[in-house]
Protein backbone atom coordinates (compact mmCIF):
# COMPACT_ATOMS: atom_id res chain seq x y z
CA UNK A 1 0.00 0.00 0.00
CA UNK A 2 1.32 3.42 -0.92
CA UNK A 3 0.12 6.33 1.26
CA UNK A 4 1.17 8.98 -1.25
CA UNK A 5 -0.90 7.31 -3.95
CA UNK A 6 -3.88 6.91 -1.59
CA UNK A 7 -3.77 10.58 -0.56
CA UNK A 8 -3.64 11.66 -4.21
CA UNK A 9 -6.53 9.36 -5.17
CA UNK A 10 -8.65 10.86 -2.40
CA UNK A 11 -7.71 14.41 -3.42
CA UNK A 12 -8.49 13.70 -7.09
CA UNK A 13 -11.83 12.01 -6.51
CA UNK A 14 -13.14 13.77 -3.43
CA UNK A 15 -15.53 15.97 -5.37
CA UNK A 16 -17.06 13.17 -7.42
CA UNK A 17 -17.39 10.96 -4.32
CA UNK A 18 -19.07 13.84 -2.53
CA UNK A 19 -21.54 14.20 -5.40
CA UNK A 20 -22.30 10.47 -5.26
CA UNK A 21 -22.70 10.69 -1.46
CA UNK A 22 -25.05 13.68 -1.65
CA UNK A 23 -27.05 11.82 -4.30
CA UNK A 24 -27.53 8.60 -2.32
CA UNK A 25 -28.21 10.51 0.90
CA UNK A 26 -30.71 12.84 -0.78
CA UNK A 27 -32.57 9.90 -2.32
CA UNK A 28 -32.68 8.19 1.08
CA UNK A 29 -34.11 11.37 2.62
CA UNK A 30 -36.70 11.53 -0.17
CA UNK A 31 -37.76 7.93 0.52
CA UNK A 32 -38.05 8.80 4.21
CA UNK A 33 -40.06 11.90 3.38
CA UNK A 34 -42.63 10.16 1.20
CA UNK A 35 -43.07 7.11 3.45
CA UNK A 36 -45.53 8.72 5.99
CA UNK A 37 -47.97 9.73 3.26
CA UNK A 38 -47.69 6.37 1.51
CA UNK A 39 -48.12 4.47 4.77
CA UNK A 40 -51.65 5.89 5.09
CA UNK A 41 -52.55 4.11 1.85
CA UNK A 42 -50.27 1.15 2.41
CA UNK A 43 -52.97 -1.51 2.34
CA UNK A 44 -53.96 -0.46 -1.20
CA UNK A 45 -50.30 -0.35 -2.20
CA UNK A 46 -49.70 -3.75 -0.66
CA UNK A 47 -52.77 -5.16 -2.40
CA UNK A 48 -51.40 -3.85 -5.67
CA UNK A 49 -48.02 -5.47 -4.92
CA UNK A 50 -49.65 -8.78 -4.02
CA UNK A 51 -51.71 -8.64 -7.21
CA UNK A 52 -48.53 -8.79 -9.31
CA UNK A 53 -47.58 -12.22 -10.67
CA UNK A 54 -45.50 -14.26 -8.30
CA UNK A 55 -42.49 -14.13 -10.64
CA UNK A 56 -42.54 -10.34 -10.77
CA UNK A 57 -42.75 -10.14 -6.99
CA UNK A 58 -39.84 -12.56 -6.68
CA UNK A 59 -37.85 -10.61 -9.19
CA UNK A 60 -38.24 -7.19 -7.60
CA UNK A 61 -38.04 -7.83 -3.92
CA UNK A 62 -39.06 -11.31 -2.93
CA UNK A 63 -42.17 -13.39 -2.95
CA UNK A 64 -42.89 -12.89 0.71
CA UNK A 65 -41.90 -9.27 0.90
CA UNK A 66 -44.46 -6.91 2.30
CA UNK A 67 -44.92 -3.35 1.14
CA UNK A 68 -46.57 -2.61 4.44
CA UNK A 69 -43.25 -2.25 6.21
CA UNK A 70 -40.70 0.50 5.73
CA UNK A 71 -37.86 -1.98 5.14
CA UNK A 72 -39.93 -3.63 2.40
CA UNK A 73 -40.67 -0.29 0.80
CA UNK A 74 -37.01 0.74 1.12
CA UNK A 75 -35.83 -2.51 -0.49
CA UNK A 76 -38.13 -2.26 -3.50
CA UNK A 77 -38.12 1.48 -4.07
CA UNK A 78 -34.50 2.25 -3.30
CA UNK A 79 -32.00 -0.55 -2.74
CA UNK A 80 -33.23 -2.73 -5.60
CA UNK A 81 -33.53 0.20 -8.00
CA UNK A 82 -31.76 3.54 -7.84
CA UNK A 83 -29.25 2.58 -5.16
CA UNK A 84 -27.96 -0.52 -6.94
CA UNK A 85 -27.58 1.48 -10.16
CA UNK A 86 -25.69 4.35 -8.49
CA UNK A 87 -23.42 2.06 -6.49
CA UNK A 88 -22.67 -0.08 -9.56
CA UNK A 89 -21.88 3.06 -11.58
CA UNK A 90 -19.55 4.22 -8.79
CA UNK A 91 -17.81 0.83 -8.63
CA UNK A 92 -17.24 0.66 -12.38
CA UNK A 93 -16.17 4.29 -12.59
CA UNK A 94 -13.54 4.01 -9.85
CA UNK A 95 -12.22 0.60 -10.94
CA UNK A 96 -11.83 1.52 -14.61
CA UNK A 97 -10.42 4.94 -13.69
CA UNK A 98 -7.80 3.28 -11.48
CA UNK A 99 -5.90 1.40 -14.17
CA UNK A 100 -7.38 1.40 -17.71
CA UNK A 101 -7.93 5.14 -17.74
CA UNK A 102 -4.34 5.81 -16.60
CA UNK A 103 -3.00 3.50 -19.31
CA UNK A 104 -5.21 5.13 -21.93
CA UNK A 105 -4.19 8.67 -20.92
CA UNK A 106 -0.52 7.69 -20.71
CA UNK A 107 -0.16 8.78 -17.08
CA UNK A 108 0.49 5.17 -16.01
CA UNK A 109 3.97 5.54 -17.46
CA UNK A 110 4.59 8.53 -15.17
CA UNK A 111 3.36 6.57 -12.15
CA UNK A 112 5.37 3.45 -12.96
CA UNK A 113 8.51 5.53 -13.47
CA UNK A 114 8.34 6.08 -9.69
CA UNK A 115 9.44 3.52 -7.09
CA UNK A 116 5.98 2.05 -6.62
CA UNK A 117 5.32 -1.56 -7.56
CA UNK A 118 2.43 -2.51 -9.80
CA UNK A 119 0.98 -4.65 -7.01
CA UNK A 120 1.14 -1.79 -4.55
CA UNK A 121 -0.40 0.59 -7.08
CA UNK A 122 -3.34 -1.73 -7.79
CA UNK A 123 -3.97 -2.67 -4.16
CA UNK A 124 -3.80 0.99 -3.07
CA UNK A 125 -6.35 1.94 -5.70
CA UNK A 126 -8.46 -1.03 -4.58
CA UNK A 127 -8.30 0.16 -0.99
CA UNK A 128 -9.32 3.63 -2.10
CA UNK A 129 -12.31 2.12 -3.91
CA UNK A 130 -13.34 0.20 -0.77
CA UNK A 131 -13.05 3.34 1.36
CA UNK A 132 -15.25 5.14 -1.17
CA UNK A 133 -17.81 2.35 -1.00
CA UNK A 134 -17.91 2.51 2.80
CA UNK A 135 -18.37 6.28 2.63
CA UNK A 136 -21.31 5.94 0.22
CA UNK A 137 -22.92 3.17 2.26
CA UNK A 138 -22.53 5.39 5.31
CA UNK A 139 -24.02 8.35 3.44
CA UNK A 140 -26.99 6.13 2.53
CA UNK A 141 -27.63 4.47 5.86
CA UNK A 142 -26.95 7.28 8.34
CA UNK A 143 -29.98 9.34 7.18
CA UNK A 144 -32.07 6.15 7.19
CA UNK A 145 -30.90 5.14 10.68
CA UNK A 146 -31.62 8.61 12.01
CA UNK A 147 -34.81 9.21 10.06
CA UNK A 148 -36.60 5.87 10.17
CA UNK A 149 -37.71 6.09 13.85
CA UNK A 150 -39.21 9.48 13.03
CA UNK A 151 -41.30 8.17 10.14
CA UNK A 152 -42.05 4.52 10.83
CA UNK A 153 -40.58 2.86 13.86
CA UNK A 154 -40.54 -0.55 12.17
CA UNK A 155 -36.93 -0.30 10.97
CA UNK A 156 -34.42 -2.35 12.91
CA UNK A 157 -30.93 -1.00 13.37
CA UNK A 158 -29.75 -4.61 13.56
CA UNK A 159 -31.29 -5.06 10.12
CA UNK A 160 -29.24 -2.13 8.83
CA UNK A 161 -26.15 -3.72 10.33
CA UNK A 162 -26.97 -7.03 8.65
CA UNK A 163 -27.39 -5.11 5.39
CA UNK A 164 -24.02 -3.32 5.56
CA UNK A 165 -21.62 -6.26 5.28
CA UNK A 166 -23.09 -8.17 2.31
CA UNK A 167 -23.87 -4.88 0.52
CA UNK A 168 -20.29 -3.67 0.93
CA UNK A 169 -19.01 -7.05 -0.23
CA UNK A 170 -21.45 -7.19 -3.15
CA UNK A 171 -20.13 -3.96 -4.64
CA UNK A 172 -16.56 -4.85 -3.66
CA UNK A 173 -16.97 -8.02 -5.71
CA UNK A 174 -18.37 -6.05 -8.67
CA UNK A 175 -15.54 -3.53 -8.35
CA UNK A 176 -12.89 -6.26 -8.05
CA UNK A 177 -14.09 -7.97 -11.21
CA UNK A 178 -14.04 -4.56 -12.92
CA UNK A 179 -10.47 -4.02 -11.69
CA UNK A 180 -9.55 -7.19 -13.53
CA UNK A 181 -11.04 -5.86 -16.77
CA UNK A 182 -9.41 -2.49 -16.08
CA UNK A 183 -6.05 -4.29 -16.03
CA UNK A 184 -6.87 -6.41 -19.05
CA UNK A 185 -7.68 -3.62 -21.50
CA UNK A 186 -5.84 -0.50 -22.66
CA UNK A 187 -9.05 1.43 -23.09
CA UNK A 188 -11.34 2.56 -20.29
CA UNK A 189 -14.31 2.39 -22.65
CA UNK A 190 -13.68 -1.28 -23.37
CA UNK A 191 -13.29 -2.06 -19.66
CA UNK A 192 -16.59 -0.28 -18.90
CA UNK A 193 -18.36 -1.99 -21.80
CA UNK A 194 -17.27 -5.49 -20.75
CA UNK A 195 -17.91 -4.96 -17.02
CA UNK A 196 -21.29 -3.36 -17.55
CA UNK A 197 -22.24 -6.03 -20.08
CA UNK A 198 -21.49 -8.81 -17.61
CA UNK A 199 -23.42 -7.04 -14.83
CA UNK A 200 -26.44 -6.50 -17.07
CA UNK A 201 -26.38 -10.14 -18.18
CA UNK A 202 -26.02 -11.19 -14.54
CA UNK A 203 -28.96 -8.98 -13.54
CA UNK A 204 -31.09 -10.32 -16.40
CA UNK A 205 -30.24 -13.88 -15.39
CA UNK A 206 -31.29 -13.09 -11.82
CA UNK A 207 -34.64 -11.67 -12.94
CA UNK A 208 -35.33 -14.48 -15.43
CA UNK A 209 -34.37 -17.18 -12.93
CA UNK A 210 -36.82 -15.71 -10.40
CA UNK A 211 -39.61 -15.53 -12.96
CA UNK A 212 -38.96 -18.79 -14.75
CA UNK A 213 -38.33 -21.87 -12.63
CA UNK A 214 -36.90 -23.82 -15.56
CA UNK A 215 -33.73 -21.73 -15.50
CA UNK A 216 -33.74 -21.50 -11.72
CA UNK A 217 -30.98 -24.08 -11.50
CA UNK A 218 -28.47 -21.64 -13.05
CA UNK A 219 -29.56 -18.78 -10.81
CA UNK A 220 -26.43 -19.21 -8.71
CA UNK A 221 -24.35 -18.00 -11.69
CA UNK A 222 -25.69 -14.47 -11.19
CA UNK A 223 -23.93 -12.30 -8.62
CA UNK A 224 -27.32 -10.80 -7.77
CA UNK A 225 -28.29 -14.20 -6.34
CA UNK A 226 -25.97 -13.38 -3.45
CA UNK A 227 -27.46 -10.01 -2.51
CA UNK A 228 -30.95 -9.69 -1.06
CA UNK A 229 -31.55 -6.38 0.75
CA UNK A 230 -35.00 -7.23 2.05
CA UNK A 231 -33.79 -10.45 3.67
CA UNK A 232 -30.97 -8.62 5.46
CA UNK A 233 -33.14 -5.69 6.56
CA UNK A 234 -36.35 -7.48 7.48
CA UNK A 235 -35.16 -10.91 8.60
CA UNK A 236 -31.94 -9.54 10.15
CA UNK A 237 -30.13 -12.29 8.28
CA UNK A 238 -26.36 -11.90 8.41
CA UNK A 239 -26.16 -14.13 5.32
CA UNK A 240 -22.85 -15.87 5.89
CA UNK A 241 -23.32 -17.93 2.72
CA UNK A 242 -23.65 -14.79 0.57
CA UNK A 243 -20.71 -13.22 2.38
CA UNK A 244 -18.52 -16.27 1.69
CA UNK A 245 -19.33 -16.25 -2.03
CA UNK A 246 -18.81 -12.48 -2.38
CA UNK A 247 -15.49 -12.64 -0.51
CA UNK A 248 -14.39 -15.49 -2.80
CA UNK A 249 -15.29 -13.50 -5.94
CA UNK A 250 -13.40 -10.49 -4.55
CA UNK A 251 -10.27 -12.47 -3.69
CA UNK A 252 -10.14 -14.36 -6.98
CA UNK A 253 -10.78 -11.22 -9.07
CA UNK A 254 -8.22 -9.17 -7.18
CA UNK A 255 -5.59 -11.90 -7.35
CA UNK A 256 -6.21 -12.27 -11.10
CA UNK A 257 -5.95 -8.49 -11.56
CA UNK A 258 -2.64 -8.35 -9.65
CA UNK A 259 -1.29 -11.37 -11.55
CA UNK A 260 -2.15 -9.87 -14.92
CA UNK A 261 -1.04 -6.32 -14.07
CA UNK A 262 2.36 -7.53 -12.90
CA UNK A 263 2.93 -9.31 -16.20
CA UNK A 264 1.44 -7.05 -18.83
CA UNK A 265 3.25 -4.52 -20.99
CA UNK A 266 2.43 -0.88 -20.41
CA UNK A 267 2.13 0.73 -23.81
CA UNK A 268 0.45 4.04 -24.60
CA UNK B 1 27.36 2.19 -6.01
CA UNK B 2 29.60 -0.37 -7.71
CA UNK B 3 32.05 1.57 -9.89
CA UNK B 4 33.31 -1.56 -11.67
CA UNK B 5 29.94 -2.64 -12.95
CA UNK B 6 28.37 -0.73 -15.87
CA UNK B 7 25.19 1.06 -14.82
CA UNK B 8 23.25 -0.30 -17.78
CA UNK B 9 23.80 -3.74 -19.31
CA UNK B 10 21.70 -5.26 -22.09
CA UNK B 11 22.31 -8.89 -23.05
CA UNK B 12 20.59 -10.12 -26.20
CA UNK B 13 17.68 -7.84 -25.36
CA UNK B 14 14.82 -8.56 -27.73
CA UNK B 15 11.24 -7.39 -27.93
CA UNK B 16 8.59 -8.47 -30.37
CA UNK B 17 5.01 -7.20 -30.37
CA UNK B 18 3.38 -10.32 -31.73
CA UNK B 19 5.16 -10.75 -35.03
CA UNK B 20 6.25 -7.10 -35.20
CA UNK B 21 9.87 -6.44 -34.32
CA UNK B 22 10.65 -3.85 -31.64
CA UNK B 23 14.36 -4.42 -30.99
CA UNK B 24 16.43 -7.50 -31.61
CA UNK B 25 19.40 -8.99 -29.82
CA UNK B 26 20.71 -5.77 -28.27
CA UNK B 27 24.04 -6.08 -26.47
CA UNK B 28 25.12 -2.86 -24.80
CA UNK B 29 26.90 -1.49 -21.75
CA UNK B 30 26.80 2.07 -20.44
CA UNK B 31 29.21 3.07 -17.69
CA UNK B 32 29.40 5.65 -14.93
CA UNK B 33 29.83 9.31 -15.76
CA UNK B 34 28.82 8.80 -19.35
CA UNK B 35 26.20 10.31 -21.63
CA UNK B 36 25.27 7.62 -24.11
CA UNK B 37 23.27 8.59 -27.18
CA UNK B 38 20.98 6.03 -28.73
CA UNK B 39 20.55 7.28 -32.26
CA UNK B 40 18.19 6.01 -34.89
CA UNK B 41 15.28 6.94 -37.12
CA UNK B 42 11.67 6.70 -35.97
CA UNK B 43 10.58 3.09 -35.55
CA UNK B 44 14.15 1.81 -35.14
CA UNK B 45 13.50 0.42 -31.65
CA UNK B 46 14.78 3.23 -29.40
CA UNK B 47 11.59 3.72 -27.40
CA UNK B 48 11.08 -0.04 -27.07
CA UNK B 49 14.56 -0.35 -25.56
CA UNK B 50 13.93 2.52 -23.15
CA UNK B 51 10.59 1.07 -22.09
CA UNK B 52 12.29 -2.24 -21.31
CA UNK B 53 14.98 -0.45 -19.29
CA UNK B 54 12.17 1.25 -17.35
CA UNK B 55 10.31 -2.02 -16.72
CA UNK B 56 7.27 -1.00 -18.77
CA UNK B 57 7.75 -3.81 -21.29
CA UNK B 58 8.74 -7.39 -20.64
CA UNK B 59 11.58 -8.57 -22.90
CA UNK B 60 10.68 -11.34 -25.31
CA UNK B 61 14.24 -12.65 -24.97
CA UNK B 62 17.43 -11.56 -23.26
CA UNK B 63 17.74 -9.23 -20.30
CA UNK B 64 18.41 -5.67 -19.25
CA UNK B 65 20.12 -4.77 -16.00
CA UNK B 66 20.11 -1.30 -14.49
CA UNK B 67 22.29 -0.60 -11.44
CA UNK B 68 22.93 -4.35 -11.29
CA UNK B 69 19.24 -5.24 -11.00
CA UNK B 70 16.96 -6.90 -13.54
CA UNK B 71 14.98 -4.16 -15.25
CA UNK B 72 11.78 -6.22 -15.39
CA UNK B 73 11.80 -8.23 -12.18
CA UNK B 74 13.38 -5.59 -9.90
CA UNK B 75 11.87 -2.56 -11.53
CA UNK B 76 10.64 -0.93 -8.30
CA UNK B 77 13.96 -0.63 -6.39
CA UNK B 78 15.72 0.45 -9.60
CA UNK B 79 13.45 3.47 -9.82
CA UNK B 80 14.65 4.81 -6.50
CA UNK B 81 17.71 5.92 -8.45
CA UNK B 82 16.49 6.39 -12.01
CA UNK B 83 14.89 9.45 -13.58
CA UNK B 84 12.90 9.03 -16.76
CA UNK B 85 11.49 11.27 -19.46
CA UNK B 86 9.15 9.39 -21.81
CA UNK B 87 9.03 10.11 -25.52
CA UNK B 88 5.44 11.22 -25.25
CA UNK B 89 5.10 13.20 -22.03
CA UNK B 90 1.68 12.72 -20.43
CA UNK B 91 0.86 14.52 -17.19
CA UNK B 92 -2.17 14.93 -14.94
CA UNK B 93 -4.01 17.71 -16.73
CA UNK B 94 -6.02 19.02 -13.78
CA UNK B 95 -3.16 19.35 -11.33
CA UNK B 96 -1.18 22.49 -10.67
CA UNK B 97 2.46 22.07 -11.63
CA UNK B 98 3.68 22.55 -8.04
CA UNK B 99 1.21 19.93 -6.79
CA UNK B 100 2.39 17.49 -9.45
CA UNK B 101 6.02 18.07 -8.49
CA UNK B 102 5.14 17.56 -4.78
CA UNK B 103 3.24 14.38 -5.63
CA UNK B 104 6.06 12.80 -7.61
CA UNK B 105 8.60 14.01 -5.06
CA UNK B 106 6.75 12.21 -2.25
CA UNK B 107 7.35 8.80 -3.86
CA UNK B 108 11.00 8.98 -2.78
CA UNK B 109 12.26 9.45 0.77
CA UNK B 110 15.37 11.42 -0.25
CA UNK B 111 15.60 15.18 -0.72
CA UNK B 112 14.69 16.91 -3.99
CA UNK B 113 18.06 18.66 -4.06
CA UNK B 114 17.76 20.10 -7.57
CA UNK B 115 14.09 21.04 -7.60
CA UNK B 116 14.29 24.79 -7.05
CA UNK B 117 17.43 25.16 -9.14
CA UNK B 118 15.84 23.35 -12.11
CA UNK B 119 12.62 25.37 -11.86
CA UNK B 120 14.68 28.56 -11.96
CA UNK B 121 17.06 27.50 -14.73
CA UNK B 122 14.26 26.20 -16.94
CA UNK B 123 12.20 29.29 -16.19
CA UNK B 124 9.01 27.37 -15.40
CA UNK B 125 5.88 28.89 -13.85
CA UNK B 126 4.82 26.20 -11.36
CA UNK B 127 1.65 28.04 -10.38
CA UNK B 128 -0.15 27.10 -13.59
CA UNK B 129 -2.35 24.12 -14.20
CA UNK B 130 -0.81 21.44 -16.40
CA UNK B 131 -3.56 21.76 -18.97
CA UNK B 132 -2.61 25.42 -19.49
CA UNK B 133 1.00 24.56 -20.36
CA UNK B 134 2.51 24.63 -23.83
CA UNK B 135 4.29 21.60 -25.31
CA UNK B 136 7.66 23.02 -24.33
CA UNK B 137 6.61 23.79 -20.77
CA UNK B 138 5.23 20.27 -20.35
CA UNK B 139 8.63 19.00 -21.40
CA UNK B 140 10.23 21.23 -18.75
CA UNK B 141 7.94 19.70 -16.12
CA UNK B 142 8.99 16.22 -17.27
CA UNK B 143 12.66 17.23 -17.01
CA UNK B 144 12.16 18.53 -13.45
CA UNK B 145 10.23 15.40 -12.40
CA UNK B 146 13.02 13.19 -13.74
CA UNK B 147 16.02 15.12 -12.44
CA UNK B 148 14.98 16.92 -9.25
CA UNK B 149 16.28 14.25 -6.86
CA UNK B 150 19.61 13.91 -8.72
CA UNK B 151 19.23 10.21 -9.61
CA UNK B 152 22.21 8.01 -10.46
CA UNK B 153 20.82 7.28 -13.92
CA UNK B 154 18.71 9.26 -16.35
CA UNK B 155 16.87 7.38 -19.08
CA UNK B 156 15.56 9.92 -21.56
CA UNK B 157 13.51 9.41 -24.70
CA UNK B 158 13.83 12.38 -27.07
CA UNK B 159 14.17 14.74 -24.09
CA UNK B 160 14.34 18.08 -25.93
CA UNK B 161 11.12 17.69 -27.92
CA UNK B 162 9.27 20.99 -27.84
CA UNK B 163 12.06 22.96 -26.14
CA UNK B 164 13.24 26.16 -27.81
CA UNK B 165 16.97 26.36 -28.75
CA UNK B 166 17.91 28.36 -25.65
CA UNK B 167 16.24 25.85 -23.37
CA UNK B 168 17.83 22.98 -25.28
CA UNK B 169 21.21 24.58 -24.62
CA UNK B 170 20.40 24.96 -20.92
CA UNK B 171 19.21 21.37 -20.78
CA UNK B 172 22.45 20.07 -22.25
CA UNK B 173 24.42 22.19 -19.80
CA UNK B 174 22.45 20.57 -16.97
CA UNK B 175 23.09 17.12 -18.46
CA UNK B 176 26.81 17.88 -18.64
CA UNK B 177 26.84 18.83 -14.94
CA UNK B 178 24.98 15.62 -14.22
CA UNK B 179 27.63 13.60 -16.02
CA UNK B 180 30.38 15.52 -14.22
CA UNK B 181 28.94 14.32 -10.91
CA UNK B 182 29.56 10.75 -12.11
CA UNK B 183 26.00 9.95 -13.10
CA UNK B 184 24.89 8.09 -16.23
CA UNK B 185 22.63 9.33 -18.99
CA UNK B 186 21.02 7.09 -21.59
CA UNK B 187 19.48 9.35 -24.19
CA UNK B 188 17.59 8.48 -27.34
CA UNK B 189 17.26 10.81 -30.27
CA UNK B 190 16.68 10.86 -33.99
CA UNK B 191 18.43 14.23 -34.27
CA UNK B 192 22.06 13.83 -35.20
CA UNK B 193 23.27 17.25 -34.06
CA UNK B 194 21.62 16.81 -30.67
CA UNK B 195 23.43 13.57 -29.99
CA UNK B 196 26.70 14.88 -31.38
CA UNK B 197 26.89 17.88 -29.10
CA UNK B 198 25.86 16.18 -25.89
CA UNK B 199 27.05 12.57 -25.87
CA UNK B 200 30.30 10.82 -25.06
CA UNK B 201 29.43 7.69 -27.02
CA UNK B 202 26.70 6.85 -29.44
CA UNK B 203 24.96 3.64 -30.35
CA UNK B 204 23.33 3.57 -33.73
CA UNK B 205 20.18 1.54 -34.08
CA UNK B 206 18.44 0.80 -37.33
CA UNK B 207 15.59 -1.55 -38.19
CA UNK B 208 15.61 -2.96 -34.68
CA UNK B 209 19.32 -3.77 -34.57
CA UNK B 210 22.29 -2.01 -33.02
CA UNK B 211 24.59 -1.47 -35.98
CA UNK B 212 27.45 0.37 -34.31
CA UNK B 213 28.73 1.87 -31.05
CA UNK B 214 31.52 4.40 -31.16
CA UNK B 215 33.03 7.30 -29.22
CA UNK B 216 31.83 10.71 -30.30
CA UNK B 217 35.34 11.76 -31.42
CA UNK B 218 35.55 8.75 -33.70
CA UNK B 219 32.12 9.58 -34.98
CA UNK B 220 33.13 13.16 -35.75
CA UNK B 221 36.26 11.96 -37.54
CA UNK B 222 34.17 9.88 -39.90
CA UNK B 223 31.14 12.06 -40.32
CA UNK B 224 30.31 13.39 -43.74
CA UNK B 225 29.26 17.03 -44.03
CA UNK B 226 28.36 19.26 -46.92
CA UNK B 227 30.06 22.62 -47.31
CA UNK B 228 28.69 25.21 -49.75
CA UNK B 229 31.34 27.80 -50.73
CA UNK B 230 30.88 30.92 -52.83
CA UNK B 231 34.29 31.95 -54.18
CA UNK B 232 35.24 35.46 -55.26
CA UNK B 233 37.51 33.97 -57.92
CA UNK B 234 37.69 30.92 -60.14
CA UNK B 235 38.68 27.76 -58.30
CA UNK B 236 38.94 24.32 -59.93
CA UNK B 237 37.09 21.45 -58.26
CA UNK B 238 40.13 19.29 -58.93
CA UNK B 239 42.23 21.43 -56.60
CA UNK B 240 39.79 20.84 -53.75
CA UNK B 241 39.54 17.13 -54.48
CA UNK B 242 43.27 16.67 -53.98
CA UNK B 243 42.67 16.67 -50.22
CA UNK B 244 42.12 13.15 -48.83
CA UNK B 245 39.28 14.34 -46.58
CA UNK B 246 37.27 15.62 -49.54
CA UNK B 247 34.87 13.01 -50.87
CA UNK B 248 33.68 15.16 -53.77
CA UNK B 249 33.52 18.72 -55.02
CA UNK B 250 31.02 19.88 -57.62
CA UNK B 251 30.09 23.20 -59.03
CA UNK B 252 26.42 24.17 -58.58
CA UNK B 253 25.37 27.48 -60.14
CA UNK B 254 27.12 30.19 -58.12
CA UNK B 255 28.72 28.00 -55.50
CA UNK B 256 30.74 24.85 -55.03
CA UNK B 257 29.39 21.97 -52.93
CA UNK B 258 32.16 20.15 -51.16
CA UNK B 259 31.46 16.88 -49.37
CA UNK B 260 34.01 16.32 -46.66
CA UNK B 261 34.58 13.41 -44.30
CA UNK B 262 36.17 13.86 -40.88
CA UNK B 263 38.73 16.56 -40.10
CA UNK B 264 38.12 19.83 -41.94
CA UNK B 265 41.27 21.65 -40.88
CA UNK B 266 43.21 21.05 -44.12
CA UNK B 267 40.22 22.07 -46.21
CA UNK B 268 39.77 25.34 -44.31
CA UNK B 269 43.47 26.12 -44.79
CA UNK B 270 43.19 25.42 -48.51
CA UNK B 271 40.09 27.61 -48.83
CA UNK B 272 41.83 30.45 -47.01
CA UNK B 273 44.26 30.69 -49.90
CA UNK B 274 41.32 31.84 -52.06
CA UNK B 275 38.86 34.69 -51.88
CA UNK B 276 35.78 33.24 -50.14
CA UNK B 277 32.57 35.33 -50.24
CA UNK B 278 30.34 32.94 -48.33
CA UNK B 279 30.57 29.57 -46.62
CA UNK B 280 27.86 27.41 -45.08
CA UNK B 281 27.92 23.98 -43.49
CA UNK B 282 24.93 21.73 -43.79
CA UNK B 283 24.39 19.08 -41.14
CA UNK B 284 23.56 15.80 -42.85
CA UNK B 285 20.14 14.33 -42.29
CA UNK B 286 19.94 11.06 -40.44
CA UNK B 287 19.37 9.27 -43.73
CA UNK B 288 22.47 10.96 -45.27
CA UNK B 289 24.33 9.87 -42.20
CA UNK B 290 23.25 6.27 -42.53
CA UNK B 291 24.11 6.28 -46.22
CA UNK B 292 27.56 7.68 -45.54
CA UNK B 293 28.34 5.33 -42.68
CA UNK B 294 26.54 2.18 -43.56
CA UNK B 295 25.53 2.28 -47.19
CA UNK B 296 22.02 1.76 -48.51
CA UNK B 297 21.53 -1.58 -46.84
CA UNK B 298 22.47 -0.33 -43.40
CA UNK B 299 25.50 -2.59 -43.32
CA UNK B 300 28.55 -0.92 -41.83
CA UNK B 301 30.77 0.69 -44.45
CA UNK B 302 34.34 0.84 -43.20
CA UNK B 303 35.80 2.30 -46.37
Amino acid sequence: MNLNLLRRSIADKRLSILVYAIGVAAYAVMILAIWPSLRENISALNDLWQSYPEGIRKAFGGENMSFATFDGFLSVEYFNQMWVIVMTAFSISIATGAIASEIEKGTMELLLAQPVSRRSLLLTRHLFFELGLLFLIGATLIPIAIGSPLVSGDMSHMGLLAFVVPSFLFFTAIGSATFFFSVLFNSRGTAIFVSLGIIIISYALDILAKINDTIGNVHFLSIFYYWDPYRYLHDIDFAWGDIAVLVTITLISTAAAVYRFERRDIAV
Amino acid sequence: MNEDRPNIICNGLTKYYGSTRGIENLDLEVGHGEIFGFLGPNGAGKTTTIRMLMGMLKPTKGSAHVLGMDAWRESTPIKMNVGHIPGDVRLYENMHVHDLIDYIDDFRPGPDTLRDELIERLNLDVGKKVKALSRGNRQKVAIILAMMYDPEILILDEPTLGLDPLMQQEFYTILGEFRDRGHTVFLSSHILSEVERSCDRIGIVRDGRLVDVRAIEDFRQNKIRHMDVVFGEHVETGEIETLPQVVSAERLDSHMRITVKGDIDALIKLLSAHKVLDLTFTQPSLEDFFLSFYGQSGDKDES
